[in-house]
């Protein structure tokens, strides 16, 4: 029996070791899987991070909202600019400047209805209908050239009291009529009205030749009806006696330029031209201005010595002074000229035009014009024509800012004289001007 | 005679009358700083509010610098050319086309080349060293290299 227990308690000790061998193997491969599954957590923690940095360098590449709008804006003007150039273009070739760098074209078109009741009678008509043309062209930054030319049917208010079929002989002033331009079809004429080349050396010294309007008050310079408030110039500027108190246009030479000074512009023209009637004769002139920017006022003087017209020989001596206030809701024009003529009385013309801008579209003005044409202050000379007055109130109102429709009403009258009675002419005019 | 001397003293008088009107006065806008005028980071510009008109007007065509101008508008009505009309200029819109209809037919001059997109603008005043142009503030905090702010108003 003894015998017996020992094999018994031999094979228990047996088993116990095959027991322990497999408890060491299984913790072997338990050990051995965990280092696996340690290596496969670090290769998945390894990926994770990759994938977030690719993330974050992905959502660095993608437009910001402000970004996308700067791309929008910038796609939407270029697909208008095309579509305006498809628009203008369309199949149709484009036209080139010769050699221009810069061809600017643009114009206008000027019409007027005038109606004048006078002391022995009345006229109207649709008595102006112009279309000027303005071409700029610039070769470079410093030479540039401008021209303006006409395609004009206009017949001026005059008066024929005689009924001879000539307007405004000495004194005429109580039977209204208007001229259109006869010996030309259909009353058109097309003058070259401006015609000049500009060589900019700098802001303060340029050079200009050719036909240009003659540098001198305010409305002579800004001449054309597009800014105009009333296509009827001042009547120093109008044709009185086929001239005017200084040539509204010359031909020659100028040296121009202006100069700053704080906010301030000082500007000046000097030229040697001639008039269309005197070729041959030159006019010495010079302007000098002073624009007081924060006032809106420009302070100008004006001298010019020279001969109008070769046919009556005529020198004169010429003084004027401006005064144009532009502020705000104000702007006050006034000019005034006289002349010193040599075979003949001198000459005295100014005026004074305040208008008050009730806002962007309706403007109204009132001007008060005088003028002695110098042709009264001698006793040699019994038919002397009088001095004339005008007064004029006028409302513009601008349905965009290229369209002026104005209305005006003018009373103007003529002194007596030795000769003549005084008399008076109602004016109402309705006149649009149309530039482009 | 003694009417024509009455109305020369009469119109000397008026004129002087004239020059020496009291009512011309200063008026001034103030608003916080909105908008920016940008010009070429490379450029020595240093222009005032009187130059910067003077240039877009196309009165003075060179920076005192010495630099060829090139004025950039915005487009009309836009909340940035407006802001600059009434605070450099000193205008109102149908100021300024007054003006502009009024430099055409004296010399064919016209306005300054209208940029609608700011990042159009912010290209050309980087490329041309005399440009400048307006943009708000906000789109100034972010301008590229290149491109300086002048002036904020």
């Amino acid at each position: 029996m003894c015998l017996g227990g020992a094999g018994a308690q031999a094979e228990e000790t047996l088993d116990m070791h095959a027991l322990q061998e497999q408890l060491q193997k299984a913790m072997q491969m338990i050990e051995a899987q965990s280092q696996h599954m340690n290596t496969l957590q670090g290769e998945l923690n390894a990926l994770k991070s990759e994938t977030t940095t690719q993330a974050t360098e992905l959502s660095k590449i993608q437009p910001s909202a402000a970004d996308t709008t700067h791309l929008e804006e910038r796609v939407f003007e270029l697909e208008e600019q095309i579509f305006e150039l498809d628009d203008r273009v369309g199949s149709e070739t484009l036209a080139n400047a010769f050699d221009a760098n810069n061809l600017d074209i643009g114009g206008f078109i000027n019409t007027a209805f005038t109606h004048v009741d006078g002391e022995d009678g009345s006229a109207f008509g649709w008595n102006r209908q112009n279309f000027e043309l303005l071409i700029r062209a610039d070769l470079n930054e410093q030479w540039s050239a401008f021209f303006a030319g006409g395609f004009l049917r206009e017949g001026n208010v005059g008066f024929d009291d005689d009924n001879d079929g000539v307007l405004n002989e000495s004194g005429e002033r109580r039977n209204p009529d208007f001229a259109i331009e006869s010996g030309v079809p259909g009353g058109t004429r097309n003058p070259q009205i401006i015609a000049w080349t500009n060589y900019k050396h700098n802001d303060a010294f340029n050079v200009k030749l050719g036909r240009m309007i003659t540098p001198h008050g305010i409305i002579n310079i800004e001449h054309f009806p597009a800014t105009l408030l009333d296509q009827e110039q001042p009547l120093f500027l109008r044709p009185f006696g086929g001239q005017t108190i200084f040539p509204n246009f010359t031909t020659g030479g100028q040296v121009h330029g202006q100069f700053f000074v704080g906010g301030d512009t000082l500007s000046y023209n000097t030229y040697i031209a001639s008039a269309q009637g005197a070729i041959e004769e030159p006019i010495y002139g010079a302007r000098l201005a002073y624009e007081f920017r924060d006032k809106g006022v420009t302070v100008g003087v004006n001298a010019a010595t020279g001969t109008r017209s070769e046919a009556l020989d005529n020198e004169y001596t010429l003084l004027g002074a401006d005064l144009l206030i532009d502020k705000g809701s104000i702007l006050w024009k006034n000019e005034i000229f006289s002349t010193d003529e040599d075979g003949a009385s001198g000459r005295l013309g100014f005026y004074t035009q305040p208008a008050y801008r009730f806002n962007d579209q309706w403007i109204g003005f009132y001007r008060y014009d005088f003028l002695d044409d110098g042709s009264n202050a001698s006793a040699a000379v019994p038919d002397n024509a009088g001095d004339v007055t005008e007064h004029m109130v006028g409302l513009n109102y601008l349905p965009l800012p290229n369209v002026r429709l104005r209305l005006t009403g003018t009373r103007r009258h003529y002194d007596s004289t030795s000769v003549f009675d005084e008399a008076d002419a109602d004016i109402l005019q309705f006149s649009t001007t149309y530039s482009f | 005679m003694q009417i024509i001397n009455f109305k020369r003293i009469l119109s000397l008088a008026f004129f002087s009358a004239l020059i020496s009107s009291p009512f011309l006065v200063n008026t001034t806008s103030a608003q916080a700083d909105e908008y920016a005028i940008i010009v070429n980071a490379d450029s020595q510009i240093t222009a005032d509010d009187n130059e910067l008109r003077n240039i877009y007007l196309k009165k003075q065509t060179k920076w005192s610098s010495g630099v060829e101008a090139i004025p950039f508008g915005r487009a009309t009505h836009s909340p940035e050319q407006n802001a600059f009309l009434i605070n450099v200029l000193g205008m109102n819109q149908a100021e300024l086309d007054s003006y502009w209809a009024s430099a055409k037919s004296k010399s064919g001059l016209t306005g300054p080349r209208e940029v609608q997109s700011v990042s159009i603008l912010l290209r050309q005043v980087r490329r041309k060293e005399g440009a400048f142009g307006v943009i708000s503030s906000s789109d100034a905090s972010d301008i590229p290299e290149g491109v300086k702010v002048l002036k904020s108003f």
